[in-house]
């Protein structure tokens, strides 16, 4: 019996690579296909006319200085500096007009779904992965914001570059890695308000990665306290605080901290479900009265992924450590920031 | 603003799927893990072609609400770009002054007369009280009233976003008709001439 099924797998395997690798060939076609769909996706209204929150943006990076564009007179600028900058530079390359207002975002949110699919299939089983490129590349938000002239594309990217780099830092443990981590720390402090989630995961991957080198003899917190831990904290934190203190906090205005702060878990007991509500539409949007109901068993779907998450990394589950640091830990940061009141969570702005 | 958490939602969802597939997706075994992987690589092309075909052509221009209809801005300076005569004058509203202004400047026209409305500004607009035209208004129709009684008969255009409920009766009482209503998505062009009675 033993042997027949041997003789069968030999017979087969040859079968099997052949199988194999038109599999391996057609994942790489299927994830082609999915990414440069996803371009036209985003490019097919980029010369629409522009709306109310778009146009202010677009009006701070025509003013004449820099100076003006960041501390826009007319309106609370709340736009990252590099964004404001990298659009200043497309405009002045391409003119005023629409579509170079909208390039940065367009380029980020485009970018966001080929670095989130390259991060996707070295977690998950490539029709998995493809799955998952895929729900992001169609979801109707992340198009969305690809195409308008606002900073949420580059929030997007810059949390798909955080996902890929520290799950390059867990399978390859290498200096560069490490380096590239710090490089998007300094400058996705710039670019985006939300890598401040990110500093708490960014100090912890390296903390774990080197744990694990040592064989599991030390302590998470003691390898936090190591040189390169504490230089990416330094790093992270002094890029983050100049953010913040030089061109966040001066823009703040009354009506800019009454608005925002409405919005955070701190502001009141219906915060949580406006919250949970933002996230369900963040997953299907309402453009259907199943919708909501789809989007209300994702997201339960999503809560199940993270007990796994927890429940797995007890048992020193690889992927399951990893999930934790890329998807359970920046969710677990933008909470607690946001029930300091620090961080919209429940926004109107899906 | 919470897009941030997409992939991260989406890996956590899928970490959930995975399981579930992993009873039909067999890497080693079977050649019905070669049919499913298929199936399931169809699924991903076909769904980015509809999605292309469909949920990208819709406009909405709106933070969390499809349903809501675009805003054609560029066109509606346009059209009030053409049809303005030469002593005619504009009332934007809060709400729509910043668009106003960017295709104003990008249609290299200004305007011959403006008024920028106290009302309707949003959460996050500054420096107001050096910018809008009737400071002291109570209400938008006292601003309204104010407005017409220096305009001496003259035609105005009102630029906004969303219907003005009883913006018709109003004016009447100051004795102007509406000539042209056009909405351009969600902004509304409206023109008001003096009736000489």
């Amino acid at each position: 019996m033993v042997s027949c099924a041997g003789e069968r797998a030999q017979q087969t395997r040859p079968g099997l690579r052949f199988k194999n690798r038109i599999f391996k060939n057609l994942n790489l076609y299927a994830f082609t296909i999915v990414f440069l769909l996803s371009v036209p996706t985003r490019w097919m209204l980029i010369s629409k006319s522009i709306w109310l929150d778009e146009a202010w943006v677009a009006n701070s990076v025509l003013e004449p200085s820099w100076r003006q564009m960041f501390f826009y007179p007319r309106w609370a600028q709340t736009t990252p500096p590099l964004v404001l900058s990298l659009m200043r530079g497309a405009v002045h390359l391409f003119g005023s007009g629409e579509i170079a207002l909208r390039l940065v975002p367009l380029i980020a949110g485009t970018a966001a779904v080929l670095v989130f699919g390259v991060a996707a299939k070295k977690m998950f089983s490539a029709p998995i992965a493809c799955l998952a490129t895929t729900f992001l590349a169609t979801n109707y938000w992340a198009i969305k914001y690809s195409q308008q002239a606002k900073q949420y594309a580059t929030d997007l990217l810059l949390a798909t570059s955080f996902i890929y780099i520290i799950q390059e830092l867990h399978h390859r443990r290498n200096r560069r890695t490490i380096w590239l981590l710090v490089l998007a720390s300094g400058v996705g402090s710039f670019l985006s308000l939300t890598s401040a989630f990110w500093c708490a995961t960014s100090i912890l991957a390296i903390a774990w990665n080197d744990m694990r080198t040592r064989a599991w003899s030390s302590s998470i917190i003691k390898e936090c306290l190591r040189v390169r831990s504490l230089v990416t904290a330094t790093i992270f934190g002094t890029c983050l605080a100049v953010s913040y203190l030089l061109f966040f906090r001066p823009n703040v205005t009354p009506g800019f901290s009454r608005f925002w702060s409405a919005y955070t878990l701190g502001s009141g007991r219906r915060a949580f479900l406006t919250a949970l509500h933002t996230f369900v539409m963040l997953l299907v949007p309402p453009v259907h009265r199943l919708a909501y109901p789809a989007g209300l068993l994702l997201l339960t779907l999503v809560g199940v992924g993270a007990f796994k998450v927890m429940s797995g990394t007890r048992k020193n589950d690889s992927l399951s450590t990893l999930l934790l640091l890329v998807a359970v830990m920046p969710i677990m940061s933008a909470v607690l920031l946001s029930l300091a009141k620090l961080v919209p969570l429940g926004n109107s702005k899906g | 603003m919470i897009i941030w958490a997409l992939p991260e939602l989406v890996l956590l969802l899928f970490y959930a799927l995975q399981h579930g597939f992993e009873r039909y997706i067999r890497r080693d075994s079977s050649a019905h893990y070669g049919a499913f992987a298929q199936t399931i690589l169809l699924f991903c092309i076909t769904t980015t072609v509809l999605n292309l075909m469909m949920i990208s052509r819709f406009s909405a221009n709106y933070y969390n609400d499809v349903r809501y209809g675009n805003e054609d801005n560029r066109g509606a300076t346009d059209f009030v770009m053409q049809n303005m005569s030469k002593g005619d004058c504009v009332l934007v509203s809060g709400a729509a002054s910043e668009q106003f202004d960017y295709y104003s400047r990008s249609l290299k026209w200004r305007p011959p007369c403006t008024w920028l409305s106290r009302w309707e500004w949003q959460c996050c607009s500054s420096g107001l009280q050096g910018r809008i035209s009737i400071p002291g208004a109570r209400s938008p129709n006292e601003e309204l009233g104010t407005i017409i009684s220096r305009m001496d008969g003259r035609t105005l255009w009102i630029f906004r976003r969303g219907e003005w409920p009883g913006l018709t009766a109003v004016m009447a009482q100051y004795g102007n008709a509406v000539t042209v209503r056009r909405p351009f998505g969600r902004v509304l062009i409206y023109r008001f001439q003096h009736i000489v009675q």
